[in-house]
């Protein structure tokens, strides 16, 4: 708990500190009106004290919660972060392939992550809520979802 | 493990095929398959409201379907990008409004309306300047006599920093040499709902926008910046009348990127301006009070080269280009 | 109020077109609603182009049953995965989730359902009998005023802090610094955008919403796929107890007016409404500590507060022609579109279609109650689903709701974004709540202020003195001090 606070105090500070730094080159306001830049200096002002009070305090205080350490070791987090990558993947193909095979492959896949093993009803439920999904927005809301660019849409 | 995975690749395979059939596409004339709209601001707005009037009512000259994509976000940056950035073959056509005017000059986008080939201009809005039904002044020029008596102590409401309204109030204070103070709202409904509550004294907004007020008898309208009374406001004088030489407004129109080809561009105009012709879009843009006023390609194109270089030296003056 | 003429009006929406058309609408914004990234104000702006060529009657029907349905609909999503459906359900997981994880998803559904149906209808009601008193009211409001209830609002950060108030606030500061990013309001200077034309506007509220709670959610689901049981929710009766009824009423009766007049102050919306009924029944309760681990009142408040709001927006919309919300304005072009300008002209000659309305938003939510009932099982099923196959569901529903609002990738890569970040505040004991309130409310606040200064010749004192804005950040202030006082003696 205690390293955890301090790593988020610090992070807290250097934001602020950095916004600092970006509120140099805010245009000037005419003297005696507020500006562009008053509330950000507020509110940076406001994130860097909070922030080095949660980093005093872990000094100060007993430790009363704990908290599950991150390990990049864990099958979980692992898990975790195959399924982010697998999200990344999907968003950059979605354009050029489209909505419909983009979803259908994404969400089978998914599933085996998520250690379904039934393959048949894997691909049954793929593809029911990849056209349901379609049909709702495309017929029903009028939204068009993308059809993929190397079909010649 | 291994042969589970294989199932899966195999699965998917199948998948992607079964699918890649399924958007094949024939070739044909032009057009051959449904058009694309994109609309740079948001559904339900008025820009949305008369490209879909006007979407529905060509789509019969087209004989193919027009969908409507809303890309709104960055005062209209957003959308303008993508018609930009659109395969050049007719089937993107983009709703291009004033804003491609405003946002070059603050350096918030790399293109200009010539970026784009442009097919017509559908509609015009004047600005117009409106103030509470007690004020003390009825016409425009008992309104510039008390700028001048009071400095700065009328408050314009507008629709935000940068918008067609915000120029609209500084061109008319600019021409006439009065001293306005500005209050950006988050769009014109805002501002028009602080002049009925009395916590403004102005708004440099268009007529349209007013109407439930003025017929509601809590403002009245002073005077359009058009060269003709505003269409439903017959009563309401023109600020040439009143020997002001000033006329704005904001407009929208349609467009396609550069490099499309000609006989597309042909055939998209004539089945738009088909469609605006229609008896069904013209009683449509009448309810909605949204001023139709068509404009060639040549002439609309000359048109944006004057007054591109005013806009761009009006937001020079009021500090917004950059 | 010309009690034949209403009556005569009620008459015109009970047929059966009207009533199909409402239903229809009910159970499509219903749908809407608990889609995330599907918000009351897309639902309705997407289906005004479908009542074109309809009698007013059932266009009117139909809108205000999308309207009503899509509000009631986001709670489903809160309560059940965690993610608001429309941001005006942003409060009601802060209970409604630790409920449904108790395995009491039915009961927080039909007391949801109830709930709003409470608020619902009394904002009707109100509408129908006080909009012209209300609207004059609701005009006394500038930017003054509305900064100061800016500031009340995010004076209820502290309560909805958690254990913490110390992470709430900062946290509370990291969200009001994201809402600083984008056009600065009053001199259009482009704030921490990086020159990308996705930033102009900020971070768009709905994806990062989407990421916020449902992408950090999902991440979690995954990461503890082996070490959680299944939840499993029992329902006996799709109604909501008569014990719970009993718990609740006061505070629905008194989020429900609360709500409604936040909703006919034009620019003051349901997710406002939803977190002042939520930070009032705490307030109230004999019990504050226990509220954010599934406490039934939180749902109820909060679900009455934001569903009063929409007949709250009607009000301004109908007898000053200036729209409550996103959603009125909307409804506003679509009557134009109908020949009808709202406004004090329409109340002195069409009084009639005044009362077609409010008889619609009545019957609207009536409708909303029988549909939302019927739908309690079927609903609370959904989280039986296996999780292999819901957790993959719940990430495409959160990617498309992301991209659909704004039609752009980018927004999905905010929405994955602030799921990391929402992920990791989640893990080490950080709230969300407090981000969403500031994003919501730090605009509200820094635009109205400055704008108050410009309209009072930048005279600060003349801002702060105006009466309706005194009182309320006094109200503020003692909030904030009450809160950390009872913070100190829970501990």
């Amino acid at each position: 708990m205690k390293r955890v606070d301090i790593i988020f105090g610090v992070i807290g500070l250097v934001l602020s500190a950095y916004v600092f730094y970006m509120l140099d080159s805010f245009p000037n306001a005419p003297p005696g009106e507020v500006g562009a830049d008053f509330f950000p200096y507020i509110l940076a002002i406001g994130l860097g004290g909070t922030s080095i009070v949660l980093v005093l305090q872990s000094f100060f205080k007993k430790v009363s919660e704990t908290v599950e350490p991150f390990n990049i070791f864990e099958t979980g987090i692992q898990r975790a972060g195959v399924s982010l990558v697998a999200t990344v993947i999907y968003c950059l193909a979605l354009y050029s392939i489209g909505f419909i095979v983009c979803t259908m492959v994404y969400l089978t896949l998914m599933m085996f992550l998520l250690k379904e093993r039934k393959y048949f009803q894997m691909v049954l439920v793929s593809g029911a809520i990849t056209a349901t999904i379609f049909l709702v927005f495309s017929s029903f809301l009028n939204i068009t979802l993308p059809l993929g660019t190397i079909y010649g849409y | 493990m291994i042969k589970s995975f294989k199932k899966i690749t195999s699965m998917s395979l199948v998948l992607i095929m079964m699918s890649a059939l399924f958007s094949q596409v024939l070739a044909a004339d032009f057009p051959s398959k449904r058009l694309t709209v994109i609309c740079p601001w948001a559904a339900g707005g008025g820009t949305d409201t008369i490209l879909r009037g006007l979407a529905r009512n060509t789509e019969p000259f087209l004989g193919e379907t027009i969908t409507i994509v809303n890309k709104a976000g960055g005062s209209g940056a957003i959308g303008h990008a993508a018609g930009v950035a659109a395969r050049p073959d007719g089937y993107t056509v983009t709703m291009v409004t004033f804003d491609i005017l405003t946002l070059p000059p603050q350096g918030f986008v790399p293109f200009t309306y010539k970026n784009y080939d442009l097919l017509m201009r559908v509609n015009m809005d004047p600005a117009a300047i409106t103030v509470p039904i007690d004020a003390p002044y009825n016409t425009i020029e008992e309104f510039v006599a008390y700028a001048k008596a009071n400095p700065g102590k009328i408050k314009v409401g507008h629709a935000g920093p940068g918008t067609a309204w915000h120029l609209a109030g500084s061109i008319f204070a600019e021409k006439v040499g009065i001293d306005l103070a500005y209050v950006p709202y988050n769009g014109a409904a805002p501002a028009v709902t602080a002049l009925v509550g009395k916590h403004i004294q102005a708004v440099s907004v268009s007529p349209a926008e007013v109407r439930a007020q003025v017929e509601g008898g809590t403002v009245k309208i002073l005077a359009v910046m058009s060269d003709e009374r505003a269409s439903g406001f017959a009563e309401v004088p023109t600020m040439k009348e009143s020997g002001y030489d000033v006329s704005f407004g904001t407009w929208r129109g349609l467009a396609v990127p550069n490099s499309t080809p000609e006989d597309a561009k042909i055939i998209l105009h004539d089945a738009f301006k088909k469609g605006m012709e229609s008896a069904a879009f013209k009683k449509f843009a009448a309810d909605t009070g949204l001023g139709v006023s068509y404009m060639s390609a040549q002439d609309w194109e000359k048109d944006l080269s004057t007054s591109s270089v005013s806009v761009a030296s009006t937001m020079k003056s009021l500090g917004l280009a950059r | 109020m010309d009690i034949e003429l209403f009556f005569g009006a009620l008459l015109g929406i009970l047929q059966w077109k009207p009533l199909l058309m409402i239903f229809a609408g009910v159970a499509g914004g219903i749908l809407i609603g608990s889609l995330p990234g599907l918000t009351a104000t897309m639902g309705v702006a997407l289906l005004v182009p479908f009542t074109f060529g309809l009698p007013f009657n059932e266009s009117i029907g139909m809108l205000l049953g999308i309207f009503s349905g899509s509000v009631y609909g986001g709670s489903i999503s809160a309560i059940l995965i965690n993610t608001p459906g429309t941001p005006a359900a942003a409060a009601t997981l802060l209970d409604g989730y630790p409920l449904s994880q108790k395995g009491e998803a039915g009961r927080a559904l039909s007391m949801s359902v109830f709930a709003s149906f409470v608020g619902g209808f009394t904002g009707a009601l109100i509408m129908t009998f006080l909009s012209p008193q209300i609207s004059q009211l609701a005009l006394e409001f500038s930017a003054a005023e509305y900064f100061g209830l800016a500031t009340f609002g995010l004076s209820i950060i502290i309560s909805v802090s958690g254990k913490s108030i110390l992470k709430g606030l900062m946290v509370g500061f990291l969200g009001l610094l994201i809402s600083t990013i984008g056009m600065d309001p009053i001199s259009g200077y482009p704030r921490f955008t990086f020159g990308s034309m996705n930033l102009f506007e900020g971070p768009a509220f709905i994806p990062t919403l989407i990421g916020l709670f449902a992408f950090a959610e999902v991440f979690k689901g995954v990461e503890q796929l082996t070490s959680t049981k299944q939840v499993v929710s029992k329902i006996n009766s799709v109604f909501p107890s008569l014990a719970d009824i009993k718990r609740t009423w006061k505070d629905m009766a008194k989020s429900s007016v609360l709500g409604t007049f936040i909703g006919s102050i034009p620019g003051a919306g349901s997710d406002i409404a939803a977190f002042v009924g939520y930070s009032e029944a705490k307030r109230r309760s004999k019990t504050p500590e226990k509220f954010g681990t599934g406490q039934i009142e939180g749902v109820a408040a909060a679900e009455s507060a934001n569903n009063a709001c929409s007949g709250g927006a009607m009000i301004p919309m109908l007898s000053l022609g200036v729209p409550g919300d996103a959603v009125t304005a909307i409804l506003l072009g679509a009557f134009v579109i109908q020949g009808i300008q709202p406004g004090p002209m329409l109340y002195k000659e069409d009084l009639d279609v005044v009362y077609s309305v409010f008889s619609a938003m009545l019957v609207a939510n009536i409708a909303m109650l029988i549909v939302g009932f019927l739908g309690v099982r079927f609903f609370a099923r959904a989280i039986s689903v296996r999780k292999s196959i819901l957790l993959p569901a719940i990430f495409i529903m959160s990617i498309v709701g992301a991209y659909s609002m704004r039609n752009n990738t980018f927004d999905v890569w905010l929405a994955l974004g602030f799921g990391v970040l929402g992920y990791f505040l989640q893990r080490y004991r950080f709230p969300v709540s407090p981000i969403l309130l500031a994003l919501i409310l730090g605009p509200m606040a820094e635009a109205n202020l400055r704008r108050a200064l410009i309209i009072a010749d930048n005279s600060m004192i003349d801002v702060l003195s105006r009466p309706i804005t005194a009182i309320f950040l006094t109200l503020g202030v003692v909030t904030l001090v009450m809160s950390i006082i009872r913070q100190r003696r829970t501990k």
